[in-house]
């Protein structure tokens, strides 16, 4: 009895940490996009740049 | 183009599946992860977000700085992030992630919490807090986790809850509360939840509960400080409940919804225990003794005030020293009101006396005399006694108090009113024969005559009874009142002679003589006394000769014997008279119980003796010096008295023809016979147990006779001495009271022993024992073997027995008929037992019956005749000789089993038939039976009217009929069966287990394993062994302080086991005697039994006892006759020795003399014994068990007590639960089956008439037998019948 609830306990633990790595991933998304943000805005400067001296 | 595609969001991920971080689907093996595992991966997730987000913006920082044109600088790079915000952006995405795992620990160790809560929940909402899963997170929680799952504390509360209500006994170790002390570690670490829990204001209140309750009970007083510790109990809080109920204890007061009424039972016990002081200490003492001043019996010991608060001796007197003045105050107080209660000023004195011994005091009366209230009480006391009619005592003390002449006091308006008011209740309440009282009422408190004349039917009141009075007693009222009320002087005093001769009429010889003591006759008047009294005229010297020999401790029936025998008895001397009475009350005062049943009829005899002092002493001789059953005493002690010469001058013409006729020593013969064979036909008990017993011994006598004592082996020498050790027990039950050793007991060899049996069988020179019982107990009989004297009893009573059914079977509508040649014969119903036991013999024989004078040596009978029956069986017995001698009627019919004989002829006697013959002195009817008649030969009894509607007196004579062993019917005196077969067995049932009377089997119901309450009588079966030793103990404290008293006394206390017949015997007649009380309740109910001659110290002795004890309540009491019960409650020491919890010690006193008779307790006694022999010590325990729970189950129902819960009392349960075989449920069961009808309860009345709990000993008080279902009230019936059906339940 006391196993299984612990088992229950063990899966309802599970299913967290499955929401848990949707949402990491929803963020990860999110972290993604701001680093693709930053690396294009790298990339732009670095492409005025290059534009000013030809 | 290469370099920034790289910068691709694309590539980022890639970058990023390239580093191997394990996310989302992807990873396979998460499923196979433990929880810890995942939780450790949480981190690790987490980790990795923020290293990859940080190694990402370093790598693209690189990039961006390096080498090409295009490459930005380090400002260029912050500027860029500074634009985006990039950092604070990062940071929020990494605190988001963080986020994420808290929540999940958080709702994963709330989830276990949970869990665990849920597992250590009970059921009932109780909560176990053992678990090791539990006891391991509690400290790990914070106080708002904890409630957050109230039913952790809630459950914690419970459990504290129950353990402290189930608790109601406190062993040495606490274990019984040791809950209380782990809990109580187990919130070590949480001690914000753990006072919330044991500030609880139930719980709280369950400990108060619990403490007190422990304070309460003698038995765990002293481990309540441990208790307050185990049960972490506020320590104030405990101080204050102590001292609360020390005040309650010191104080008196009485609390009853409380445990022994909120009392301690020892205070220095709970002063010391919980470190009061010295200072609360005595200030509690002075409050006890100010309660003490208060109380009814306020006769306080210095030594029991010392003890209470354990004071040392030096203490006591200085503190006593030190508060003199006020605790004098309240002697002094109280004493006024001793002096109103008593009015009387001795027990003042005494009470002065009493504490200045005691305390040290200087009580006197002049202080007295000075207090202000002082005039007021005497007032007090003096109205007090007027109005109630009752007399001053030392009077002239009270004056000397008073300041006001007493005269004054009572001269006044309010004293007249007071001795008005006394006269009337006077006048309304005493009886005639206290009148004189009213005349010293009157005389000594100066009584306003004139008050009495003012109210004309109060002046008639007194007149009437006062006229009447002068009838009856001796008056001394002044002249002056008897002329007042309007009485001739000369009616007076003839009205006191007819009060003289009416008196000694009825046998009331105390009043005849104070009567006449107070006339002055004149010769004339002193004739017609004597003609009134003895029916001649000259005799009235003679009754001043017996009036001067009269003593009150004497039984009428001397007096009576010596008056009727006037002739023979005035031509005495005084020597010879004196010498009558002195023998007179030398028997009276006998404790032999043999003689004192056969008392009146012996004394009757020997008054008839010329020589009654050398007849006594042959008699006494014949009681001290012979081993004999009855028979062989009574037909010795008629030897005695009817020496040839007397017997031949008592014979009549109307005498038995065959005696008449017969040689002298053939008369004698004639005489044994006829006795022997009326004892054995009767089934005497007395002969039954010699005769079994000389069985036994035959063998061994027989062998003793031929070959001599010293022949015989040691096993043999052994059986003889065993033998002669009975046959001594059995004389020892009957013997006369003497200091001479009986003849065949102590420790003298057995050669003398042998010599002395020989000596009181009369054995002849040559003649063996057993030829001498031979002689004795057989031949006479016509019968060989000893066998055959019990087969002949035993014959005798299954005859008379079948008898008795088949009679009324065949009876013609529940009715007996009486045929023409029955005989009756009229007796009085209290000689029914004797006449059961030794048959119905004349009185020569010592036969108890009212016989009538004429006609000696046979019984006498009336016979029915024909005439008689015309008018039916009422005018039969109506007109029966037998009608005036008592309310009881035997029926013998004639069967055959008479020889009839003829005046003058000459008959050869038939020994195996009884004569009967007319005397014709009374008239046709009047025959004779020689000697006498067996019980076996009455074929039924008649009850008179004036029986048959009395019904305790009828129960007496279906008890006795019962107790002798066969069915006996009895009619009314219409002849209607009024004693019937299904009557007798149910009576005959209450003498199961009786082996003295021959009773049944006593058929017991053991309690079984599958009874519902065989645990519960288990239990107390344990505890028998215990309460067994707790009981001696206890009586053995009681008994050695009783015989310290009495050694004060000079009297001496009779070892236990000492058989011999003097000495002061102390009895334990309650439960305690049985081993029946409740263990842990021990109350004493003892009898005292003095040899008569120490009974005039009755009240001394009791008195001493008391003063050894430390007595709660005291309710004792004495009678005038100089009995005395002493009654004291809540006994808590007896000389120095406390008792470990009070308990109430009765002892009534009674005289060694007096009539014992099977009581009972004895009955209870000896059937319990009789399971213990017969079943075994297991049942025995188990019975006592049974009625322990009974008398609890009934306690707890307030269906026990007599007085308060109208029950039927501790020995009615006894005898309820003896009577259903000694089984709790088959008595309840039985009971609570006769209470319905139709599924109704019947009304109490109505069950009366069908449920009986009958008594198989006798009431010591009313001599008879008790119905214990007549003794309660319809409430507790009803009581009874809650507390049975709640504990048998439903369907059972």
């Amino acid at each position: 009895m006391a196993s299984s609830k612990k088992d229950r306990d063990f899966e309802d633990l599970r299913k967290e940490y499955e929401v848990f790595l949707s949402r990491l991933k929803e963020l990860e998304k999110e972290q993604r996009e701001l680093l693709v943000e930053y690396s294009n805005k790298l990339r732009e400067m670095r492409l005025k740049k290059i534009r000013s001296k030809l | 183009m290469k370099k920034l595609d790289s910068l691709e969001p694309k590539k980022v991920e890639t970058k990023a599946n390239a580093d191997g971080v394990k996310q989302g689907p992807e990873s396979a093996t998460e499923s196979e992860l433990s929880p810890e595992q995942l939780e450790e991966k949480l981190d690790t997730d987490v980790a990795r977000f923020e290293a990859r987000q940080q190694e990402e913006v370093e790598r693209m920082d690189r990039d961006a700085l390096s080498g090409s044109d295009s490459s930005l600088s380090s400002e260029e790079l912050a500027e860029a992030k500074e634009e985006m915000g990039l950092v604070g952006k990062l940071q929020s995405l990494v605190d988001r992630v963080k986020e994420i795992p808290d929540r999940i620990r958080a709702r994963n160790l709330d989830r276990k919490i949970q869990r665990v809560v849920k597992e250590s929940g009970e059921s009932d909402g109780g909560f176990n807090l053992n678990r090791q899963s539990f006891v391991d997170m509690l400290p790990t929680l914070s106080p708002e986790q904890i409630r957050r799952y109230p039913e952790i504390i809630a459950g914690t509360k419970l459990s504290l809850k129950r353990t402290l209500s189930s608790v109601d006994y406190v062993s040495a170790d606490g274990w019984q509360i040791k809950r209380m002390d782990e809990i109580w570690e187990l919130f070590q670490s949480q001690p914000e939840i753990r006072n919330e829990i044991f500030d609880d204001p139930e719980i709280r209140n369950l400990e108060d509960t619990l403490f007190l309750r422990c304070l309460l009970d003698p038995g765990t007083q002293h481990k309540a400080p441990m208790v307050r510790d185990r049960m972490h109990m506020d320590p104030e809080r405990a101080k204050s409940i102590v001292l609360k109920t020390l005040r309650r204890t010191v104080n008196f007061e009485e609390d009853p919804e409380l445990l022994y009424g909120g009392r301690v039972y020892n205070i220095s016990e709970s002063i010391s225990g919980f470190q009061l002081g010295k200072e609360v200490a005595e200030q509690l003492f002075l409050e006890r003794f100010q309660s003490y001043m208060k109380r009814d019996y306020p006769w306080g010991h210095a030594k029991n005030f010392r003890n209470e608060f354990n004071f040392s001796e030096s203490e006591f007197k200085d503190l006593v020293s030190r508060n003199q003045e006020i605790l004098e105050k309240e002697v002094y107080q109280r004493s006024l009101k001793l002096l109103e209660d008593h009015s009387e000023i001795d027990i003042v004195v005494r009470f002065f006396k009493h504490y200045n011994d005691e305390l040290g005091f200087s009580l006197n009366l002049e202080t007295l005399e000075s207090m202000p209230e002082m005039q007021r009480s005497v007032e007090i006391a003096v109205l007090k006694a007027a109005s109630n009619g009752t007399m001053l005592k030392n009077r002239d003390d009270l004056e000397y108090l008073s300041k006001v002449p007493l005269k004054d006091v009572l001269g006044n308006e309010r004293g007249q009113e007071a001795l008005y008011e006394g006269l009337q209740a006077l006048i309304a309440i005493i009886k005639d024969e206290d009148i004189e009282y009213l005349k010293t009422y009157i005389g000594e408190f100066g009584f306003d005559l004139e008050a009495i004349k003012s109210d004309p039917r109060t002046l008639s009141s007194v007149r009437r009874m006062i006229a009447e009075q002068l009838k009856r007693l001796p008056m001394r009222f002044p002249t002056e009142t008897i002329e007042f009320l309007g009485i001739k002087e000369e009616d007076i005093k003839d009205l006191k002679i007819q009060g003289v001769q009416r008196f000694i009429t009825t046998g009331d010889f105390e009043n005849a003589f104070t009567l006449l003591d107070t006339l002055s006759l004149e010769p004339a008047e002193e004739a017609k006394v004597s003609k009134d009294v003895f029916g001649v005229e000259d005799k009235f010297d003679f009754l001043l000769k017996i009036r001067k020999l009269y003593k009150e401790t004497l039984p009428p029936v001397v007096f009576s014997s010596i008056i009727q025998q006037h002739e023979r008895f005035s031509n005495k001397n005084p020597e010879q008279l004196e010498a009558y009475i002195t023998i007179s009350q030398k028997i009276v005062d006998s404790p032999s119980q043999e003689i004192q049943r056969l008392k009146d009829s012996l004394l009757q005899q020997l008054l008839e003796t010329e020589n009654p002092a050398e007849s006594y002493q042959k008699i006494e001789s014949i009681f001290i010096k012979n081993n004999l059953p009855t028979v062989g005493k009574v037909y010795k002690v008629f030897r005695e008295l009817y020496p040839p010469d007397v017997f031949e001058s008592k014979l009549q013409s109307s005498t038995s023809p065959i005696l008449n006729v017969a040689s002298m020593r053939r008369r004698y013969y004639l005489i044994y016979q006829d006795l022997l064979k009326t004892h054995i036909e009767s089934a005497n008990r007395s002969l039954r147990q010699y005769v079994e017993i000389l069985l036994e011994g035959e063998d061994i006598l027989r062998e003793a006779d031929e070959n001599g004592i010293e022949a015989l082996d040691d096993k043999k020498k052994t059986k003889l001495s065993y033998f002669f050790a009975k046959l001594n027990t059995l004389f020892v039950n009957s013997s006369l009271g003497t200091n001479e050793t009986a003849p065949i007991q102590g420790d003298s060899s057995l050669e003398k022993k042998y010599a002395r049996l020989k000596e009181s069988l009369l054995v002849e020179e040559g003649q063996s024992v057993t030829e001498r019982i031979g002689e004795m107990f057989l031949r006479p009989a016509g019968l060989n073997r000893l066998e055959d004297v019990l087969e002949k009893m035993r014959e005798a009573k299954t005859g008379a027995h079948q008898r008795g059914l088949d009679l009324v079977s065949r009876a013609q509508g529940e009715k007996l008929e009486l045929d023409e040649g029955d005989l009756l014969k009229g007796v009085n119903v209290e000689f029914i037992s004797n006449i059961l036991q030794n048959g119905s013999v004349s009185k020569e024989f010592l036969g108890a019956s009212s016989d009538s004078d004429a006609t000696p040596f046979d019984t006498d009978v009336s016979q029915v005749q024909n005439t008689d029956l015309e008018g039916g069986f009422q005018t039969a017995t109506g007109q029966s000789l037998a009608r005036g001698y008592g309310e009881l009627l035997l029926a013998i019919k004639d069967r055959g089993q008479f020889q009839k004989t003829e005046k003058g002829s000459k008959t050869k006697p038939q020994s195996d038939k009884y004569e009967l013959f007319r005397t014709g002195v009374l008239g046709e009817k009047h025959y004779g039976i020689r000697t006498g008649f067996p019980s076996t030969e009455i074929d039924f009894m008649v009850a008179k009217e004036g029986l048959a509607s009395d019904s305790r007196e009828l129960e007496k004579v279906f008890y006795e009929i019962a107790q002798n062993g066969y069915y006996i019917p009895v009619t009314d005196s219409n002849g209607k069966i009024i004693f019937t077969p299904e009557m007798y067995a149910k009576y005959r049932a209450t003498f199961d287990g009786l082996d003295r009377y021959d009773g049944d089997s006593f058929e017991f119901t053991p309690t079984k394993s599958s009874d519902k309450n065989f645990e519960q009588v288990s239990e107390v079966v344990e505890k028998i062994d215990s309460n067994i030793e707790q009981v001696s103990i206890l009586s053995n404290k009681i008994r050695s302080a009783v015989e310290r008293v009495l050694d004060q006394s000079g009297i001496e206390m009779k070892p236990m086991y000492d058989t011999s017949i003097l000495g002061a015997e102390l009895l334990d007649i309650g439960s305690t005697g049985r081993y029946t009380n409740t263990p842990g309740d021990y109350d004493f109910d003892l009898t005292l039994k003095l040899d008569a001659s120490d009974f005039s110290k009755a009240a001394e002795i009791a008195e001493r006892i008391k003063s050894e004890l430390d007595i709660e309540k005291d309710d004792s009491h004495s009678e005038a006759s100089g009995y005395y019960q002493l009654r004291a409650k809540g006994v808590r020491s007896m000389g120095g020795e406390k008792f470990e919890k009070p308990i109430d010690i009765d002892i009534g006193f009674a005289k060694k003399s007096d009539l014992s008779v099977f009581g009972p307790h004895d009955a209870i006694q000896e059937k319990l014994d009789w399971i213990k022999k017969n079943v075994g010590e297991d049942a025995y325990k188990q019975a006592i068990a049974n009625i322990i729970v009974a008398k609890k189950v009934l306690k707890e129902g307030s269906a026990y007590k007599r007085v308060e819960h109208g029950g039927f009392g501790g020995i009615g349960v006894e005898n309820w639960i003896l009577a259903n075989n000694g089984n709790v449920l088959e008595a309840f069961r039985a009971f609570r089956d006769a209470a319905y009808e139709n599924d109704n309860r019947v009304p109490f009345d109505e069950f009366k008439k069908k449920y009986k709990i009958l008594d198989a000993g006798m009431n010591l008080k009313h001599l008879d037998h008790d119905n214990y279902i007549e003794k309660m009230r319809p409430e507790g019936y009803e009581a009874m019948l809650n507390a049975i059906e709640a504990y048998l339940g439903p369907n059972s």
